[in-house]
């Protein structure tokens, strides 16, 4: 009975006007950046799945959930604290571990559905614009035999990429430049050829230089129109009666990027597999926010049993902390909450696309969390924090010290 | 129903109360002391929101700290004006109903009694937030008398009162007494309270100074010569009757002012009594008494340094 009132007025509280347009924004933030992304890159550009993985990522799991549980669950008690009512609560006969638990629940579910609403959103922003779900590049799991694979580039008479449509004349790809006009683009034009010069074919490859090439080839997938010059293409009329008529409709976009792929995969079938299909992350998205929820809304609803301004703590652990040590190699990043909840909630980032060598070599590594570990720890910890905050705040004085 | 031993309590270098013994029984008992005396330090041990650094409180035999089964019979009112602003009167008294464990079946009936006992029917439907002082006071009364507890702990409870308001709180604070609750009024103005009751317990500076019948305290603070200033036409002639009386210890006119006197007497409720006498026999005509001692402060000046 006591613990419906006390409930109520929880999720009252949290529905002041004030927090209420906060939320409201933090919901529309991650519609307004997919949209802005549409439109800026033009409708055929617009990856859905990527642009959702990426903003669901970096904005609702890093930005919205942890802003909105330290929020909301440090109000908890920092807001009575400050309005100087939490005595009328502390001075009822309802034990404090059971008005603090009661109050996290209004303000666990509030965070969530806030979370989810975004979310919800965000797929709807995405998905609607999507004329395919299939990503146009090369994917590290559609590689079937690495070694083969770099076999195959370094036999290519011509360094350069291009030069597996064969007769493309030299001249013909430098000027072109395949890989981009800047220094980043020569650069990593440059290191493609360094890795394919000096790669061993009886070896496997490591990592590092399949991801160099991985990523040097989506490049060129990405920028080039390899089909402008469909005579120079070699073997076109050796190719499947289906990736000639794709070819000879002249696509643009991304229908464009997904032909050449299709012929590269004709090229070396012994190499690449057909894409996988990529499992569109909103269901599981949707699963596991409530999960990244309890566990930030513990820890800060534990700082803000002890610490008099806990928000700012919060702040500096969150975007501080949490947004750094999940990107570091090996166990260190098993410091950070972080982590754990990207091992359940993966997101497939571009970098796999673009030239980030760093994040495809972060990505071929073999993960240093486990599903398992992550559904552990994250349950072990939101247990502990929130009997640790249940402890202190059951022992603690929490008079407003103005007076004496 | 309430006992202090040795309690303690220091923020730091700041001593809220000291050393402090007593008993408190069933019926009214007033805490009286000039601000910063560490009333309301006490109220707070005894309402279990802080823990003594040394000594022991207890209340119905039990530690109040963070403990519901003395939270079931404790009510409490405290001295803060914040509130929740944005729920109506009802709907805080019924939320505070609610946690005390009031059944559902009954508590809007219980609400809407208490309501009316501290006359706020008529406002209960208002959010908070517009509320005045008085109507704050009034239904943090409420809110603490809603489980009908059997230790009331109420602190400045008449602050931001009218008259009106104070009579009527006060008949409340009484009834409660009446029915064999142990009702604790603190207050820093003497008079407030000494309509109330005669049990009071005196606070300074930490201490408690002390405790028992008002007229135990009164004659405490008699015993010290007191002051009092009239305003006459003719202060002369009234000053020569007035050292007549044994009482009366002496008389000094203001130099500035020729109608005023001021006389000492370590009687006052006798001189008090006979003035009007003296007024009528003489004719005189009295345009102004007071006392300036007659505040909380200067008869702990008088105490503290006698």
């Amino acid at each position: 009975m006591s613990d419906i009132f006390l409930f109520r007025s929880a999720l009252r509280d949290l529905f002041r006007p004030k927090k209420l347009i906060t939320a409201l924004c933090l919901i529309a933030f991650p519609t307004v950046v997919a949209l802005l992304f549409r439109l800026g890159g033009g409708a055929d550009n617009f990856n859905a799945v990527e642009a959702y993985n990426q903003i669901a990522d970096h904005m609702i799991f890093q930005f919205i959930v942890v802003i909105l549980a330290l929020v909301f669950c440090t109000s908890i008690i920092t807001q009575e604290v400050e309005q100087k009512t939490i005595v009328y609560l502390l001075t009822r006969p309802v034990a404090r571990w059971r008005i603090l638990l009661v109050k996290f629940a209004g303000a666990f579910i509030i965070t969530t559905v806030t979370a989810w609403l975004a979310t919800v959103l965000l797929s709807v922003a995405c998905f609607s614009a999507s004329k395919s779900y299939e990503p146009y590049v090369i994917r590290l799991d559609q590689i079937r035999d690495r070694r083969e694979f770099m076999t195959q580039f370094k036999q290519t008479p011509d360094p350069y990429l291009l030069a597996i449509y064969k007769k493309i004349p030299a001249e013909e790809i430098r000027r072109r430049r395949p890989f981009g006009r800047n220094r980043n683009a020569k650069q990593a034009q440059e290191k493609v050829q360094n890795v394919l010069e000096t790669y061993d074919i009886n070896k496997e490859p490591t990592n590092e230089e399949l991801a160099v090439v991985v990523s040097g080839v989506n490049r060129v997938l990405r920028r080039e129109n390899l089909l402008a010059n469909r005579e120079a293409i070699g073997g076109l009329n050796e190719r499947s009666a289906d990736l000639q008529k794709r070819v000879a409709a002249n696509p643009t976009g991304i229908e464009r990027s997904l032909v050449q792929r299709a012929y590269l995969q004709e090229l070396m079938p012994n190499a690449l597999d057909s894409p996988k299909p990529i499992v569109n992350p909103f269901g599981h998205d949707i699963l596991i926010l409530p999960v990244a929820v309890i566990a930030y809304g513990a820890l800060f609803l534990l700082l803000a049993t002890f610490l008099n301004r806990p928000l700012i703590t919060g702040l500096m652990f969150s975007f501080g902390w949490e947004t750094w040590v999940p990107t570091m190699p090996g166990n260190f990043q098993k410091l950070s909450l972080m982590s754990y909840v990207k091992v359940l909630a993966p997101h497939q980032m571009p970098s796999q696309g673009s030239g980030n060598q760093g994040s495809l070599v972060a990505d071929t590594t073999v993960a240093v969390i486990t599903n398992h570990q992550a559904w552990t720890t994250l349950s072990v910890f939101t247990i502990v924090a929130l009997a640790a905050a249940v402890f202190i705040f059951a022992k603690r004085e929490y008079v407003p010290r103005d007076d004496t | 129903m309430i006992a202090l031993e040795n309690a303690s309590r220091w923020y730091q270098q700041v001593i809220g109360i000291n050393d402090v013994t007593c008993q408190i029984p069933p019926g009214m008992t007033a805490l009286l002391g000039p601000n910063g005396a560490g009333k309301s330090t006490m109220l707070k041990l005894i309402t279990g929101q802080l823990k003594p650094t040394k000594g022991r409180v207890q209340v119905l035999g039990q530690e109040p700290f963070a403990n519901p089964k003395v939270y079931q019979k404790l009510g409490y009112c405290p001295e803060i004006e914040n509130n929740y602003d944005e729920m109506t009167g009802y709907e805080f008294v019924t939320l505070m109903g609610a946690m005390t464990g009031i059944p559902s079946a009954t508590l809007k009936n219980r609400v809407h009694e208490v309501v009316e006992m501290v006359g706020m029917t008529v406002n209960a439907g208002r959010k908070i937030g517009g509320y005045s002082k008085g109507m704050r006071q009034r239904i943090k009364v409420a809110q603490g008398i809603i489980h009908d507890p059997d230790v009331l702990i109420l602190d400045e409870p008449m602050n931001g009162l009218d008259p009106v308001g104070r009579r009527e709180m006060t008949k409340v604070f009484l009834d409660m007494a009446a029915a064999g609750k142990c009702v604790v009024v603190s207050s820093h103005i003497l008079y407030e309270v000494e309509a109330m009751t005669s049990n009071i317990l005196l606070m300074h500076r930490g201490r408690l100074m002390a405790q028992g019948n008002v007229y135990h305290i009164r004659s405490l603070i008699d015993s010290h010569p007191h002051r009092i200033t009239i305003t006459t036409s003719d202060a002369r002639r009234l000053a020569a009757k007035t050292l007549d009386l044994p009482y009366v210890l002496g008389v000094k006119f203001d130099s500035h002012d020729p109608r005023k006197l001021e006389l000492e007497t370590h009687s006052p409720h006798l001189f008090y009594s006979a003035f009007p006498d003296i007024v009528l026999e003489g004719g005189f005509v009295v345009e102004n008494y007071e006392s300036p001692d007659n505040n909380l402060e200067a008869v702990f000046r008088y105490l503290v340094n006698g």
